[in-house]
């Protein structure tokens, strides 16, 4: 593989020496998903792809079996069989040794390594009081890589001023569509200063670290040199600390959606900051049909919305088109 | 007659320097097992307050410690950086006998070192700690046993040194 040596460095021997010897590029690997006893596969550029026992990359295309012939019954015969031992192996170095260190995570599914890559696991849950207290016997991995394009946000960018003002802007798209690569330019963008306008001071709540990836403290990704990042942090709790002690003209957080998030966001709207934020879904309508998101869009809050899809272009699926932009009436300002 | 006079003095400053040696050894001992105490103590406030991985709280422990400790923490947390291959037993294991052959450490303390490598990764935080205060006390304790019979052993093997001398020279006259 061209690239990517932090992302070899952190799987197992065996998944290690697959991917090196491939001519796959880091650049367009998009997800790796390992599930005990299953075929290894991955997604590169838009599709998805499996191993041969001999490491060769072989397209997997719906409702066939491999390479587009059809399934004969014994769906696995020839791939790469993904043992138990990879999983417990990559697990154990995406964690650095310390699994522990991210027992909070592993209550909520999923956990975020150098890089800003997030690691979706799943496994046995243990209980306390009908409660996951943790989750053991992990089997099933999913590492969806972070690829930080910096001008992704430039096309939108006009659209996120009135004037000199900033306005409350929300990308919307499924998951997996570029969300957060936009919602991270947009904050280096507005950061920096760009287009004959000065960059502000830009506050980030990285819940999950997929903003800006830090690793003890200093973010990884280029989040612009105006933009304080208070990382780990739930949403809501970061966006009111980053207010009340940095002073920032725009507060951003990634995939709001919970009750808190909104007050919290409501909140910086009313403290005179601009925010910028992401949330799932493939629609305004969509959006509209979330309890908690209906009274702010009612009400105005958000100014801008981005939808986000992705695009068969050139025999691949292409993530981050914006699909239209819309005004906080719901009118598309730019498509 | 001079000869032997050079002779003789020169055998027992050599068996009183063993002597010393040995007492000094027992001293540095004590020294380390107090460093390696307070060395798990700082892992364990890393692990329970900063929620570090092992990685970042060996970096920290490393700016905190005096040598041969120093080396041997960020001998580890470089092995660590670089991922892959090895699983943390092993590479604390290979850390203990290439970093620390110098260590005034008996080799039971040695053992109880070479437990916390294993111990160390728990799938949970409370886990991990109970194992690391474990190994806490069993420092402590061999630290106490230690510090009892110190003064009387720094006391034999000093005497002992100038007496094995002395013994030597009679002999040999």
């Amino acid at each position: 593989m061209y690239g990517g040596g932090e992302l070899l460095a952190v799987l197992a021997g065996s998944i290690r020496q697959i991917l090196e010897n491939t001519s796959l590029e880091f650049g367009r690997l998009q997800e790796l998903r390992l599930r005990a006893g299953q075929p290894f596969f991955c997604q590169y550029g838009g599709k998805e792809y499996g191993f041969l026992k001999n490491g060769e990359p072989v397209e997997i295309r719906a409702e066939r079996g491999r390479a587009g012939k059809e399934d004969t019954g014994n769906r696995n015969q020839g791939f790469y069989i993904v043992d138990r031992r990879d999983v417990k192996e990559t697990l154990e170095y995406l964690s650095s040794y310390s699994l522990y260190a991210y027992e909070e995570e592993l209550r909520q599914g999923f956990f975020t390594i150098r890089g800003g890559h997030r690691v979706g696991l799943a496994g046995k849950a243990v209980l306390e009081d009908g409660k996951i207290r943790t989750v053991r016997s992990i089997s099933f991995l999913n590492i969806r890589l972070a690829h930080q394009i910096r001008g992704c946000a430039e096309p939108v960018f006009p659209c996120l001023y009135e004037g000199e003002r900033i306005l409350n802007t929300l990308v919307v798209s499924p998951p997996g569509c570029g969300k957060t690569t936009l919602l991270r330019d947009m904050i280096r963008m507005v950061s920096e200063g760009a287009g004959g306008r000065r960059g502000v001071s830009t506050g980030v709540a990285d819940e999950r670290s997929e903003l800006a990836a830090c690793y003890q403290g200093i973010p990884q990704n280029d989040l612009g040199s105006r933009t304080d990042v208070f990382d780990n942090c739930p949403k809501a709790a970061g966006l009111m600390m980053l207010i009340r002690t940095m002073a920032p003209r725009v507060v951003a957080a990634d995939e709001i959606g919970g009750k808190e998030d909104l007050d919290a966001v409501r909140y910086a709207g009313s403290c005179g900051c601009a925010v910028f934020a992401s949330a799932h879904g493939a629609s305004l309508e969509e959006l509209r049909g979330k309890p908690y998101f209906l009274p702010l869009m009612e009400e105005g809050f958000f100014e801008r919305y981005i939808l986000l899809e992705k695009k068969w272009i050139r025999n691949e699926w292409q993530v981050g088109h914006v699909k239209g932009i819309y005004d906080q009436k719901g009118e598309q300002i730019w498509a | 007659m001079g000869m032997k006079i050079a002779g003789a003095v020169c055998i027992i400053v050599a068996c009183t320097a063993m002597g010393f040696s040995f007492s000094f050894r027992l001293r540095c001992r004590y020294g380390e097992l107090t460093e390696l105490k307070k060395i798990l103590y700082l892992l364990s406030g890393e692990i329970r307050f900063g929620g570090s991985t092992l990685d970042e709280a060996f970096e920290m422990v490393r700016d905190r410690c005096e040598e041969p400790y120093r080396g041997f923490f960020s001998a580890l947390s470089g092995e660590l950086k670089k991922g892959g291959g090895r699983t943390l037993s092993q590479i604390w294991r290979e850390a203990v006998n290439e970093k620390l052959p110098g260590s005034r450490l008996s080799r039971e303390d040695r053992n109880i070192l070479q437990r916390v490598g294993e111990d160390l990764g728990c799938l949970d935080k409370e886990t991990q700690l109970k194992s690391l205060s474990l190994s806490i006390e069993q420092l402590d304790g061999a630290g106490k046993a230690l510090y009892a019979e110190l003064p009387k052993k720094m006391k034999l093997y000093n005497y002992l040194g100038i007496l094995t001398g002395v013994f030597l020279t009679i002999f040999l006259i």
